[in-house]
């Protein structure tokens, strides 16, 4: 579960500038990783704020180390990309593209195997099994579409290629069959 | 079976759901996703029928790729380093069980492929690939002369050339 604490913008940016003098700023102990979190929420202007928060990927657990330069981290405008400063000046954020819902229940080895997995990528887990599912539907679909020949199987195929094999008895026989029963000459 | 029976596209005049050819997975495809599969333009379903609804059987063809791997060099200069060829796939293949026992299996499977050699005069393809879903598939495949994959136990393979030669020679 996460702690939300909503600690004041001024304490969070001593916090953190506090961790860089140390250099730790990209990698916040536990006590850091909840400061830091809710203080992007008074971030309004911020373009992915409102589908971020959405898709619940910024709201880890405990500990996760952060693993990303984020624009609200750092102190002062310069680090902060064009576009987020733009639409922070229009006051008119970009709305989020169409987002979908998907809930699964796990029982507590699974979750625990993929936090687990997820932790050492310093991932979430939503975006870890997002990222995961993904490549796995892609390799399905590309295995429906495409045969990927080994070695000794292109050896092979590029004989049988430049060699091809002539109808055997069967396969003149079927034809044979094919052309009576369809009524063709 | 009567003299009239053709093969024809899937439309919705085709009676789907009374459709059985004992493999449930194969009924499912026909019963809720063939239609769609056509529409989408993902797999082309063709029907074997009779009578003006009665389906006695089917099959699906979709286009389909074939990557070898890197080639030795004796070949090279035959064929591109790494090629992607372009094949057909023979996706399902399944009769009603009413209709057992009259070859129509075969039927079914000298028209995917005469088909899929028509079609090359519009799109080159360099053989018909099928996937075997159980032993007796595997079986039926390769008395019909398919090749087999020493890597790819189910997946079976007949040359666009030995198919042209086939339909050539009476």
């Amino acid at each position: 579960m996460t702690v939300q604490l909503d600690w004041p913008p001024e304490v969070v940016d001593r916090l953190s500038e506090e961790a860089r003098q140390k250099g730790l700023s990209l990698s916040p102990s536990k006590g850091m990783a909840q400061p830091i979190f809710p203080a992007r929420q008074k971030l309004r202007g911020d373009i992915r704020s409102s589908e971020s928060r959405r898709s619940n990927s910024f709201s880890p657990e405990p500990g996760l180390p952060q693993y990303g330069n984020l624009p609200y981290t750092s102190e002062g405008e310069d680090r902060v990309p064009q576009t987020t400063r733009r639409a922070r000046t229009q006051k008119r954020p970009t709305p989020p593209a169409k987002t979908y819902r998907f809930d699964a229940r796990l029982n507590e080895q699974q979750k625990l195997l993929i936090q687990r997995a997820a932790d050492l990528e310093g991932r979430t887990m939503t975006d870890f099994v997002l990222h995961s599912a993904e490549a796995a539907a892609e390799q399905t679909i590309e295995k429906r579409a495409m045969l990927v020949l080994t070695a000794r199987e292109t050896e092979a195929f590029v004989d049988a290629i430049l060699n091809p094999p002539g109808p055997g008895p069967v396969l003149r026989k079927a034809v044979r069959e094919y052309r009576e029963k369809m009524g063709l000459r | 079976m009567n003299p009239g029976c053709r093969v024809e596209l899937l439309s919705p005049s085709h009676d789907r759901a009374s459709f059985d050819s004992g493999v449930p997975e194969l009924d499912r495809y026909l019963h809720d996703q063939a239609g769609q599969d056509a529409r989408r333009k993902v797999a082309t379903p063709f029907v074997l029928v009779d009578g003006p609804a009665s389906i006695l059987g089917y099959y699906t063809l979709s286009a389909y790729s074939v990557r070898a791997a890197e080639l030795p060099d004796a070949v090279v200069r035959k064929l591109p380093r790494y090629p992607v060829l372009p094949a057909t796939l023979l996706g399902r293949l399944a009769v009603n069980r009413a209709h057992r026992g009259q070859n129509l299996g075969r039927l079914l499977l000298i028209d995917a492929l005469r088909r899929s050699l028509r079609n090359t005069s519009e799109v080159a393809s360099i053989g018909v690939v099928v996937d075997a879903l159980d032993e007796s598939a595997r079986a039926f495949y390769l008395h019909h002369e398919f090749g087999q994959l020493r890597d790819h136990p189910n997946r079976l393979l007949i040359l666009m050339a030995t198919i042209e030669k086939a339909f050539k020679t009476r």
